[in-house]
């Protein structure tokens, strides 16, 4: 899939699927993912292994992220090019709307 | 000096031909060329090389995983959609994904098994005749066209033999590499059998049955095909979750992802379209009660799912059995009734009533659901 047609589809990103793409900056298998999401929002957000089903299947089929095996045959998910550009988009509109927040916070006081 | 050799079937039990690869290039024989049509492989003559291989099938291009190059895998040769890999490492801890194959091979079994029931009916004319010629009741007119029926038969054969075969290695390939296994619990103790019926179409019920089993001290140990025989072992009081999942077309790492994160496969339906499977994953008191997912969108759609998956097929039955019940009951009521013909429609009648009864089974959990 192109870069410009997976940013159409993905962005604006849900919670979920921004977490689990955060936290392949280093490739991890299923469960890996669920317990680095929970750290990462420190106990908030848990994740059921059917959501990162669901969204993982769905990464893989745009070409967001790439699987491979490890020695006990489990499978280990990689973001690739493709991701990483996505990612990039969305933190850039993150930004923005974090700095939005920052401007008017004390405006809602 | 170039070698060939022919393996018609390489593609269904990759693994084999892997190892296979292996020992032709410790014999120094370097792969030049596989011929997807013809199943043949060509070697040139090199020096001995000590290498994993790996057969990969992958419809992306550009999605090789960073990791896996840096851990020494090369492509040695590329055949459309077919990589063959190698690693010349002596420690190699981490492979590429056989998922590829597994979904090609898939496609492969589903399209010979259709044909192979679109075959059957002409199998069986065609084995009826050979029946009445061999005891002598027809006479054969000799057809110019033999060639053709020995050609179709044989073809036929040779459909209905290769879709057995796939159905098996697949089955083999998904417990070997994508965990594909119902997790068996050895029991020790006393066992007893319950038997539940159309629990498929109230998921709920059966899930909070079986949790309400543990906290009472009996545990499910199996259940047995298909998907009926609930075996329970004695034992002491523990929380277990249990889910009854339900998905129309399951990827290669459906079972991986949930055995990960702790569920025991319970029971699984044997093919990858329409499956049902029965998750365990027991829990500590004050922890949170497990599921599969925490999202109430997620967990709509997944009851839509459910309930549209089997009112289309409740619905698909139900007309069908109508349509024989009215003709056949025309039938009799205009040319008198018979036995045989009593007992036809007595038990379309029966057949009609039990699928009437599990579509209510499903609306009604539907409406549970909704109210939940």
């Amino acid at each position: 899939m192109k870069i410009e047609k997976v940013i159409k589809s993905y962005s604006p990103m849900t919670e979920t699927a921004f977490y689990i793409l955060l936290s392949l900056i280093e490739p991890r298998h299923g469960y890996g993912i669920i317990k680095h999401v929970e750290e990462l929002t420190e106990g908030r957000l848990v994740l059921g292994s059917g959501t990162i089903y669901g969204t993982l299947t769905k990464m893989q089929r745009d070409e967001v992220i790439t699987v491979y095996a490890d020695e006990k045959r489990k499978t280990i998910y990689e973001i690739t090019d493709v991701g990483k550009a996505l990612m990039r988009h969305e933190m850039a509109r993150l930004k923005e709307l974090l700095a939005n927040v920052i401007k008017h916070e004390g405006e809602f006081h | 000096m170039t070698i060939k050799k022919w393996r018609p079937l390489w593609s269904y039990d990759v693994e084999k031909t892997e190892c296979w690869l292996k020992e032709m290039a410790a014999k120094g024989n370097n792969l030049t060329d596989v011929n997807r049509m013809t199943r043949m492989f060509t070697f040139d003559q090199a020096a001995a090389e000590i290498a994993h291989f790996q057969v990969v099938y992958d419809k992306s291009q550009s999605a090789f995983p960073r990791k896996l190059e840096e851990a020494g895998w090369e492509g040695t040769l590329s055949k459309k959609k077919w990589k063959f890999m190698k690693n010349k490492s002596e420690e190699v801890s981490i492979f590429p994904s056989r998922e590829g194959v597994l979904k090609r091979n898939r496609i492969h079994f589903y399209v010979l098994t259709g044909l192979a029931f679109f075959y059957v009916m002409p199998l069986l004319m065609m084995l009826i005749t050979l029946l009445m010629v061999i005891k002598g009741a027809t006479t054969v007119e000799p057809s110019p066209f033999w060639s053709v029926t020995v050609v179709f038969f044989v073809q036929i054969l040779i459909v209905m033999g290769l879709a057995v075969f796939i159905n098996q290695k697949l089955r083999g390939f998904e417990k070997k590499f994508f965990g594909g296994a119902v997790d068996v619990k050895e029991s020790v103790g006393e066992t007893f059998t319950k038997w539940k019926f159309g629990w498929m179409y109230a998921p709920d019920i059966l899930e909070s049955w079986l949790a309400e089993m543990a906290a009472e001290g009996n545990h499910l140990v199996r259940v047995g095909q298909p998907g009926l025989r609930f075996v329970f072992e004695k034992g002491t009081p523990k929380r277990v979750s249990y889910v009854f999942d339900y998905q129309l077309k399951t990827a290669p790492s459906y079972f991986d992802v949930h055995k990960s994160a702790g569920w025991q496969l319970k029971y699984t339906s044997p093919y990858s379209f329409t499956k049902y499977s029965l998750w365990a994953k027991p829990y500590d008191e004050g922890a949170d009660y497990p599921r599969f997912t925490y999202d109430s969108k997620e967990k709509k759609a997944q009851v839509r799912k459910v309930v549209l998956s089997a009112v289309t097929f409740f619905v698909y039955l139900i007309v069908l059995t109508l349509f024989t019940l009215s003709a056949n009951y025309s039938m009799y009521q205009g040319n008198g009734w018979t036995l045989y013909g009593g007992i036809l429609v007595g038990l379309l009648v029966v057949a009609f009533v039990f699928h009437l009864l599990n579509m209510a089974r499903t609306l009604k959990y539907a409406i549970r659901m909704r109210k939940a």
